[in-house]
Parts: C-alpha cells; structure tokens; sequence
C-alpha cells in the first residue's frame, strides 16, 4: 500500500495516476450514461403511450432498435456485467401488484395413495396473522414461477378459463427449463426428511392467488383465492424426469402437452 | 506532533474534478474503514444464515440452480453476457476470457514492476497456471472440433509462449535488479518449464494414440456441480469476509470475497436480489481502494508511523455517486407508476403479504398515512441529488434516507437489503472523531496543509 506524507501539487504524472483517473472518468460516465439510457429505453416498453411519446420527444428519440446509443448501452451494460455493478434501479416501480399467489407443491403417486401438499415455506399459515423473516431468495424464485390468477371484470367464468389455458400454455414453455428444478428440488428436500418414502408419479405445481382490496374497503379482506393447478412433471420409479412439463388445461381439468 | 499522511495513489483528474475539492483534498482513512467493517458484518451474517443453511438447495447437483440435464441459467455466464462464475469451472467461455484478460494485465505489471517484483512474481505464477488450465481444459470441450494434432499443438503453443514469458520476466527483472536472474521470477519459471513438460508429453502421446489424452475437464470444469467444491468455496469466502473484517491482507480478501460473492449470485441470478447487487457494488469499490489504511490488523503490522491517515476521495464520491443515481432513478421509474402518483403504493406493498413482514390484516396502518409515506419517497427520491447538493438540507435528506431504510427493513421481508444500503451511508458519518481514542491527533494542523494543497490546486 503506497503512503506518502502530504501530498504536494504534481507536475509530472505517472501512467499509473493517470490510468486511475481515467478509470475514475470512466466510472463516472458509466453511472449517468447506463441509468440514463436504460431508463430511456425501459420507458419505450410502457403501456402508457403518452408517457412512451413524452420521453421520446424529451430524449430526441435516441434509444433506437440499433444506432450508437443502442451500441453504447450495451458496452455499458457488459461492463456492468464484467464488474458486478447491475443498475436499472426500479424498486416497486413502475408497476405495483394488486395481486399476489402463493405456490403448493403437490406430491401423487400411481397407486392410488393421498397426496401430499407441500405450501411454499412463504405462505404463511394464517394470512390474517403473521410474521416473516428470512426466506427472501426462495421467494424471489417462486415470483418466476407460475401465475396470477384473476377474473377480469365483466368476464364469464368459461372465458376465464379459457384465457388461463392459454396463459398456461405459453408460461409453462417459458418456465420448462427452471420451473422442473424448483419442483424437483422440493422432492429432493422432501425425501431427505422422508428417505423411505417412494418416488411420486408426478409432482404438481399449484397456485393459490389472491387480490388485495381497494383501499379503504369494509370488511377489510383479500379477495379470493382462486386455487387452481398450473403445471406438472412426471417422473419415472427411479427419480428421472419423465417427458417435459405440462401445463394444466382448466377447461378440460386434465395436464396437456405443451403446444 | 504526529505527521498526518495519505495513503493510496493520487489520481489525476481532469478539469472540472481537479477543481473540486470534494474530488481532490484528501479524506479520513475512517470512513473508507467504516464501510468496510460495516460491509463485512453484514455480509458474515448473509452468508451464515442465508446461503450457508440453504447451500445444496440452491446450489449443486440437484438444486434450484441446476438439476441432471437440465441447467437453466448457463446463458447468465455465457456470451454474449459478460457475467461470470469462477464455479463454473475453467472451461466457461467467460471465465476463460476473464482468465486470459487477468494474465495479460498481470504480465503488464510483472513486466513494469521494479519496487515489488516478488508480489508481481507470484500473481503472475498464479495467473499463468490458470491461464494454461483454462486453454487446456478449453480445448477439450466441443467448441474447437479440429484434428488432434492442431488441438495439441495450439495448447502446446500456449504454454511455450508462458514458458519463454518467464524466462524473459527472469533475465529482464535480474537486469533491472543487477543480477544475471531474478529470484523472484524464477518460481514462475520453473512452473512454466514443469508445464511446457508435461505439454510436450502429453501432445506426443495424443499424436501416437490419435486421441485427447489426460482430461482436465474432471478437475477444472462444472465446480458449481460438486458438493465438496461448493462447501469449500464457501468456507473460502466466510475466511475471506472475516479478514476483511479485521483488515488482514486486506485487498487480498477484498478482492475474494468480491469474487466469490460474484460467483455465488451468478450461478442463479433467480435467487438474488437488490441487497446482493448494493453488497458487490461496494465490495468492488473496496477492491480497488485502500480499504485497510486504518482499523486494521495491516495498519497494525505496518511500518508506518502512527499518525492521522487519509486517502484520496475519489472512491468515497464514486460511491456517494452511485447512491444519487440509485435513489433519483428510482424516483423517477416510481414517477412512471400510477400507484406512485395517486400515492397508493405503498398500501399496495404492505397489504401483499408476499412482501410484508406482518399482517395488514393485523396491523392496518390508515391509508392516508400511506398515502403521506408514498408521496414523501416519491418526492424524496425524485430530489436526492438536489437536496444532498444544496448544504442545509443534505442532513436531513440523508437522515430522511436512513428512517426510510430502517422503516422498509421493519416493515417488509427484504432481509439484509436495508442493511446493505444502509452500510452506504457509513462513510458519510465523521468516524475520524474516533481518533482521540487511540490518541492519534494531528486532524486541525493537516487541515490547514490540505487546504494550500486545494488553492494550488484551483490554481
């Protein structure tokens, strides 16, 4: 570690000092120039189309399909990748969720014995009294799993339904490749507990989904829940996976194979 | 009276930096220290109690990172992203790239440096070793399907190119030291000749049987997908985050535990969550500055006479930086949210009991309140960099900052995420008042000196 008594002014610098400053220039343009961008481009994905024009209009319409400032903020972004610097800063932000899901793990053999049900170490026994600690990066996996659930206003049960088919459909392709390790995961846990207890037949994936009142409702309660399966995977006597997952068909209460 | 002095490189900055004080007149050691220690603490208690229990779910052979046959988030590590994994062994294209990268940075350094050529000679033996696997292990995989011969003989070729390296570095060093060899080099050399030896015998026993032979992928790939590998890494980095605790070889921990955390939440970026992200922003600027200066058992063990200490504050107002730019834009994609303007949001967030840490059932905090909190974080956030610029409000923005950790960290489930920012803002506190404790003194007299240093300086 260099030390030096007080440090007089230079007149001569070295490679090494100038490199660092230059590191430290560099640092600085990285900050503005990554948020600025990403925040640009991120804003071109909202819904809201006058916000979307706004910023556009406010940017010089910079953030492009391609062109330099498509090209800078992707060397930016390999910098943020190569340090271990990620930015996008958007805490419960844009969007807030006026829903929430709980996942269940379902356990079924071929011969004929009770399943087991295995709630997400998230759900919390009584919804209406609890108190959370640890757990977050479980949680953080199960919110890429599976789906909110919601009847939309003016909508019949069967379209419902209908519309969750195709949701499964398309978010189970989406998830086949770390949707089966978190269900085989769970088993793996589940045995280590349970070491005499066979391989199950099939391992299912359920949601139970929730919407959160308006404010200001009376009674205060969440609306709900729509339980419903989302998806499964077989697996063979000795534990291998047999096939892909398959999403869960509402209308015909059967798992399909993915389209 | 003890003579303050600075430790670490002065940059040079160009204008308008050079001009501001804040970017050029030296800090207290303390506040760098203070992150530290703080960083440290908290990341012992993360990896004790959240990845430690849970190592083989998330991590290994059948986990939530991978399971046979399947391994869902390799493309985190591969081109054309540039994160990497050390776990996931030498053959990674990524760690392959990082690994040559680091390889020729050292060689710069073993090649330019004349004060420490023994330090320089063993990150360069170290580097080249794992260049040298990495190529081999490389060459092994699918991605180079060639005949044996031109697969052999560009991995022999490498590790003759290390090996003629080495001996310049020896006679170029010991030229430089007035020797005829330098004995800080020749350890490298030896090595590289060990390896040139075993690459030799290894390419004519490849050409005789027309087949790879000696496979390196056992040892050097899929670390992530052993469980004795992943326990000792982890070991590794709790070693590491307690040396850099108490500040023993300090950027040498620094730097692995950086590592290490990097390539732990880059096996599953499933798991991860912004606390990680804040945690190894700071651990990188611990990297790269002297974090060890004081409070440490290096400062201890130095030769250095006691005395106050400063550093260059070019890192401390990086990270000051970064802290502006998290909060404004979070502002402003809040800005964007609907819920943000008609200040519903946060009833949103403390009713889903997904996120909350108690009921709202339980405990239902009245709306308008909620609507005050979102509006107050909204506006808070949006005028950061306004508030911490202007001198009058910058305390109450920053304490404002911190009540708003401390209330989120009691409120919600976001476990150590508010203590990670949190350890952003200990740098901020005037830890150099800590001095009179150990009786170092001297801070009023160096002022005065650091401050012709400015005017010379704006000059």
């Amino acid at each position: 570690m260099a030390s030096n008594s007080v440090p007089e002014s230079q007149e001569r610098w070295r490679v090494s000092q100038v490199c660092l400053g230059l590191f430290i220039l560099g640092q600085v343009f990285f900050l503005a120039g990554n948020n600025i961008l990403q925040f640009i481009q991120d804003t071109n994905e909202l819904q809201d189309e006058d916000t979307v024009r706004l910023v556009s209009w406010l940017t010089l319409d910079l953030p492009k399909e391609k062109g330099p400032f498509r090209q800078l903020l992707q060397n930016l972004v390999r910098w943020e990748e190569a340090t271990g610097q990620e930015q996008s800063w958007c805490l419960f932000a844009p969007g807030i969720d006026e829903r929430f899901r709980f996942l269940d793990v379902e356990f079924h053999w071929p011969d004929g014995r009770p399943p087991v049900v295995l709630p997400s170490t998230n759900k919390p026994a009584d919804l209406g009294r609890f108190f959370r600690s640890g757990q977050l990066r479980v949680r953080k996996y199960e919110a890429h799993l599976g789906v909110n659930y919601a009847i939309w206003e003016g909508e019949t049960l069967e379209d419902a339904r209908r519309r969750w088919r195709r949701l499964n459909q398309r978010l189970t392709h989406k998830q086949a490749e770390y949707l089966p390790c978190y269900l085989l995961s769970r088993w793996h846990d589940y045995q280590t507990q349970y070491p005499d207890c066979p391989t199950p037949g099939e391992i299912q994936l359920h949601v139970v989904s929730w919407d959160i009142p308006p404010p200001g409702s009376e009674p205060w309660f969440w609306k709900g829940p729509i339980h419903m399966a989302f998806a499964r995977l077989r697996l063979n006597p000795d534990g291998s996976r047999n096939g892909a997952v398959q999403p869960y068909n509402p209308l015909s209460k059967q798992f399909d194979d993915l389209e | 009276m003890n003579e303050p002095q600075v430790v670490g490189m002065q940059p040079w900055l160009p204008w308008p930096f050079r001009l501001w004080r804040s970017w050029t007149e030296p800090a207290p050691a303390e506040r760098l220290a203070a992150l530290r220690i703080g960083l440290a603490m908290v990341l012992l208690v993360d990896v004790l109690t959240s990845y430690w229990p849970n190592l083989e779910f998330f991590f290994g052979p059948e986990s939530l990172t991978r399971q046979p046959g399947l391994d869902p988030f390799a493309y985190y590590t591969s081109p054309p992203r540039w994160s990497w994994s050390l776990l996931r062994g030498l053959d990674q294209p990524n760690n392959f790239a990082l690994i040559l990268g680091l390889w020729g940075v050292v060689t710069v350094w073993a090649l330019a440096s004349s004060a420490r050529p023994g330090m320089a000679g063993w990150a360069w033996t170290i580097a080249t070793f794992l260049a040298v696997a990495s190529f081999w292990t490389r060459l092994e995989g699918g991605d180079y399907p060639s005949d044996i011969a031109w697969q052999g003989g560009i991995g022999l070729g490498f590790v003759a190119l290390a090996w003629c390296l080495a001996g310049f570095l020896c006679l170029w060093n010991g030229h430089r030291q007035h020797r005829r060899l330098s004995p800080a080099f020749l350890v490298p050399w030896i090595m590289t000749t060990l390896l040139l030896g075993l690459g030799i015998q290894r390419f004519v026993e490849e050409q005789e049987t027309g087949a790879l032979s000696w496979r390196l992928r056992m040892f050097f790939a899929d670390w992530d997908q052993n469980l004795t590998v992943l326990r000792v890494a982890m070991l590794a980095w709790l070693t590491a985050i307690v040396g850099l605790l108490v500040g023993w070889r300090t950027r040498l921990m620094a730097v692995a535990v950086w590592v290490l955390a990097n390539s732990f939440d880059n096996l599953n970026p499933f798991i991860t969550y912004k606390g990680d992200v804040v945690r190894n922003i700071l651990l990188f600027y611990l990297v790269i500055s002297p974090c060890g200066a004081v409070w440490s058992v290096d400062r201890r063990l130095s030769r250095r006479p006691p005395g106050p200490t400063f550093i260059y504050p070019w890192v401390l107002r990086l990270i000051f930086l970064q802290m502006v730019f998290m909060y404004f834009f979070n502002g402003l994609y809040k800005l964007l949210g609907e819920h943000w303007r008609t200040g519903e949001a946060l009833y949103f967030v403390l009713a889903n009991p997904v996120r909350s840490r108690v009921s709202y059932a339980q405990f239902p905090v009245p709306f308008f309140v909620l609507q005050i909190f979102s509006t107050t974080v909204l506006v808070w956030e949006l005028s950061f960099p306004l508030l911490v610029a202007l001198r009058w409000t910058r305390i109450p923005a920053l304490i404002l900052g911190v009540l708003f950790h401390v209330g989120i960290g009691t409120s919600m489930e976001l476990e150590f995420f508010s203590a990670y920012m949190l350890t952003m803002y200990l740098p901020l506190l005037p830890w150099e008042k800590l001095r009179r404790l150990d009786g170092a003194g001297g801070h009023s007299a160096f002022t005065k000196k650091e401050n012709q240093i400015g005017e010379q300086l704006r000059l």
